[in-house]
């Protein structure tokens, strides 16, 4: 190595990673930190819609995304997360917060067991998205057959007697903050994945599962902890989500319309990019928004969300970020 | 003896790619291995990187036995390899791909990228590091080959026709960075079609024919050799 360590003086630094983009995402969290101080209600609920798409979606983003595995179960571990609070809430009194804990635990140890199977018989592709949908759906009709979870009605989240934190019974600006506070962290992970060992390991499997075995990588091991971690924060934010909506139910939590909805930020916003998310999030927000003036039919969006996801997939692969981040200096991926 | 193969072959349905190949390098050497189109050069590398098994025999890598192991458990026993058709990495730089062959030993980002320049620097594409990897002519990519490849700081490094398609003065370049790798205590496993650079390289050469080794020994030796000239060299020999 001494003769590699000679030259390397002579190799110009490159600039240190996005000090702009550093201070424009600063910028950007202190106006969303004031947002819901200057508007109405009807934005606040806006807010906390592209707030909730995109932590939700940043969640996906890490296996579907960084790891390139298109997965179309991922609306289980939220559901798992909002179950597992709402459940143990109503039924055992437990605090949400530790059943919001509990939920994550549960979601990581069932992508754990799942991702095993899946990556060890090397299902890829549309196979792997089969698999994690049929894991979904099976997981649906589970808890709308079995009475002790509430069946196909779900379970209501009773109100709490007291006012207590730990319940996570909060007003639409908490939730807010919630949401922006799951945004950050999600936003915040992504980035330094995609920065460091982790980020890099993923990226090789997600373009050739060969040259990354052939530079020490086990594809396998990679893609079980990338799902892990994207199940393990899926269900808080369906913990979040239930407390928002005061109920659980298994069309709103474990539905197809969900499962595909998840996928649509990363996808029109950037498939691994830490803030594609965020932006696909917004934009999808307010064309829902614009179709619901227009008053489309129930049953509509779902073939809407399907048209486009094929239309980006096709179209613009990688979404809006890479045109985005080529306007703002010192913006990477 | 760094690496020691012992009867290996490998069939694909009836197709007998290789059969009982023996051979053993010691470190630092640099083994050639020539044969025609088909010969089973390639399938030799895949067997040895771990992307296929061998259908019988035992391959040891500094004396241990590692034919049951998987392809990214023998990068991390320390062999790495080029492929004969390049494959970057497409959505990453062309320093972002050596930067992924670095991570492979070093966890910490700054030095991996330290790393990943310096190896950039050894292979003569520091002006592409932040090159989209997919920009890159021919020459350009065999050398990212190489670069990622070493940088996972390999102790045996197999090339795969790395000088296919090189004008002679760029052959001439891959001769000197074959040898400063070498230098460094890196075993080399070198197939090319380039006899120039075969017989001036090699300590050694193997020949390929249908699957066999029909040859063993030093570069001017397989030179004349008979057997060498008919199925590989042809009379009028220096390809
Ligand atoms: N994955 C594979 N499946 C089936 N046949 C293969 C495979 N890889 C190589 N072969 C066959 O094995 C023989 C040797 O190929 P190869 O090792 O690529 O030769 P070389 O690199 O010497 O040109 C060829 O007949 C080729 O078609
Ligand atoms: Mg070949």
């Amino acid at each position: 190595m001494s003769e590699l360590t000679a030259t390397a003086g002579r190799q110009a630094v490159r600039p240190a990673a996005g000090t702009t983009g550093l201070v424009l995402a600063a910028l950007l969290l202190v106006l969303a930190i004031l947002f819901p101080m200057f508007v109405s209600r009807y934005w606040l609920a806006l807010g906390i819609t592209v707030l909730f798409w995109t932590s939700f979606s940043g969640s996906w983003n890490i296996i579907g995304g960084y790891a390139g595995q298109f997965s179309l179960g991922h609306a289980a571990f939220f559901a798992i997360g909002a179950y597992s609070s709402a459940w143990l809430y109503s039924v055992f009194g437990f605090p949400t917060l530790v059943g919001m804990i509990v939920g994550s635990a549960v979601a990581a140890l069932m992508a754990l067991c799942i991702g095993w199977i899946i990556f060890r018989y090397k299902l890829h592709g549309t196979y792997f998205a089969i698999g994690t949908l049929a894991m979904s759906e099976v997981l649906r009709v589970l808890a709308g057959a079995l009475p002790w979870f509430g069946g196909n009605g779900g379970i209501p989240i009773p109100l709490a007697q007291e006012r207590n934190w730990l319940l996570m019974q909060f007003q639409p600006m908490a939730f807010y903050y919630m949401f922006l506070a799951a945004t950050v962290v999600i936003i915040a992970l992504s980035a330094w994945i995609a920065r460091n060992r982790f980020g890099y390991q993923l990226a090789a499997i997600r373009d050739s599962e060969d040259v990354a075995e052939s530079i020490g990588i086990s594809p396998t091991r990679l893609k079980l902890a990338a799902y892990v971690i994207s199940a393990a924060l899926a269900a808080p934010i369906g913990t979040l989500y239930s407390q928002y909506l005061m109920f659980v139910d298994p069309p709103t939590f474990f539905g197809l319309l969900v499962a595909i909805q998840v996928v649509l930020p990363a996808v029109i916003g950037g498939l691994g990019t830490a803030f594609g998310p965020l932006l696909g999030a917004i934009v999808l927000t307010f064309a829902i928004e614009l179709s619901d003036r227009v008053a489309l039919r129930p049953g509509a969006s779902l073939l809407a969300y399907g048209a486009m996801l094929m239309v980006f997939s096709v179209l613009l692969p990688r979404g809006l970020w890479p045109l985005l981040s080529k306007m703002l200096p010192g913006a990477t991926r | 003896m760094i690496l020691t193969l012992e009867n290996v072959a490998r069939r694909f349905g009836g197709l007998v790619a290789l059969s009982d190949v023996s051979f053993s390098v010691p470190e630092a050497q640099i083994l050639g291995i020539i044969g025609k189109n088909g010969a089973g050069k390639t399938t030799l590398f895949n067997l040895i990187a771990g992307r296929f098994a061998p259908s019988s025999g035992t391959i040891r890598f500094s004396g241990e036995d590692i034919g049951g192991r998987s392809a990214s458990a023998r990068a991390m026993a320390g062999i790495a390899r080029t492929f004969q058709i390049p494959e970057p990495l497409p959505r990453l730089s062309v320093f972002e791909n050596v930067l992924a062959g670095a991570f492979a030993r070093i966890r910490d980002r700054s030095e991996a990228g330290r790393l990943a320049h310096e190896t950039l620097n050894f292979c003569d594409l520091s002006a592409k590091a932040d090159v989209a990897s997919t920009e890159l002519t021919v020459p350009e990519l065999k050398r990212l080959e190489v670069a990622r490849a070493l940088a996972t700081q390999p102790r045996l490094l197999l090339l795969d026709e790395v000088m296919a398609g090189l004008r002679p003065n760029e052959v001439d370049e891959a001769m000197v960075l074959c040898r400063r790798i070498r230098d460094r205590g890196v075993t080399i496993l070198f197939v090319e079609h380039v006899m120039r650079a075969v017989m001036n390289l090699c300590d050694r050469v193997v020949v390929l024919d249908q699957g066999r080794i029909i040859a063993d020994g030093a570069p001017a030796a397989i030179r004349g050799d008979e057997a060498v000239i008919d199925a590989y060299l042809g009379r009028e020999a220096d390809a």
